[in-house]
């Protein structure tokens, strides 16, 4: 997950140099677990009209908007990482399960019961020490 | 909706899949360049996001049948298999903590199971 030095594209560098401080990364991570989680109900719902055939598949525009989404999540998490600490952002990455099971309940009229909070509430938590663990060596 | 069992056999295979992007990924990001001639021989590179394309295929098959609140948490599963993956290939070492972020997330992913 680590790239250093010369690992993004040029282009990228416009928002590297806005990104100063911790903060602003911890800013950039929470905006991407936003479109992370935007970018889940918009798969969903693409998936709804899977189809093998390529013109559908180009026409499925949730899909096609999901996968955008998760695509510039993933960047600005690069980015991100890049310049804040593992333990901080980690766990800030996996309040994404909680923002995806808020947007599942609204969006999609899905169910949450104390069995799914449980287990999100553990994820985040396993997700923490794992940050926590990772910025330890 | 009820998810179905093989909706969450997929997402664990999408998960494994994943992680050997990630660990491709992470091997390709050594000899990564902003030349387009290098960027093309970098096959480490392309496989990685090869994996990571084939994974968001069965990622996105699975959610045709299954709830998205109980799918999306499984994937956590690709943490514990890059963790494995950069012990085994990338001679990174494990401490306590990892091995307590994996055991929490495996339970907390069987939380998700019996919810669902």
């Amino acid at each position: 997950m680590e790239f250093k030095s010369k690992s993004y594209l040029y282009e990228l560098r416009v928002l590297d140099y806005f990104m100063k401080t911790k903060k602003e990364a911890i800013l950039l991570v929470l905006l991407c677990t936003f479109l992370t989680a935007a970018g889940q109900i918009f798969l969903k719902i693409g998936s709804g009209n899977l189809s093998f055939s390529i013109l559908k598949l180009l026409g499925n525009l949730p899909l096609i908007t999901g996968f955008a989404l998760y695509f510039l999540g993933a960047v600005i998490l690069v980015i991100a990482l890049k310049h804040g600490e593992l333990s901080v952002l980690y766990p800030i990455i996996a309040t994404s399960f909680v923002w995806v099971s808020f947007l599942s309940i609204i969006f999609l009229n899905e169910i949450m019961n104390t069995w799914k909070w449980a287990g999100v509430i553990t994820i985040v938590l396993g997700m923490g020490f794992i940050g926590k663990g990772g910025s330890l060596g | 909706m009820k998810t179905e069992l093989l909706s969450i056999l997929l997402v664990f295979i999408g998960t494994i899949i994943g992680s050997f992007g990630a660990l491709y990924l992470k091997i390709g990001s050594k000899d990564f360049s902003i030349n387009i001639k290098k960027l093309i021989r970098n096959y480490k590179l392309i496989f990685g996001f090869l994996f990571y394309a084939l994974s968001s295929v069965f990622y996105v098959i699975a959610l045709k049948w299954g709830e998205l609140s109980v799918l999306y948490p499984l994937c956590a599963a690709s943490y514990i298999w890059v963790c494995f993956l950069s012990m085994k290939f990338l001679n990174e070492k494990m401490n306590r903590l990892k091995w307590l972020g994996i055991i929490t997330i495996v339970i907390g992913i069987i939380f998700i199971g019996i919810g669902g």
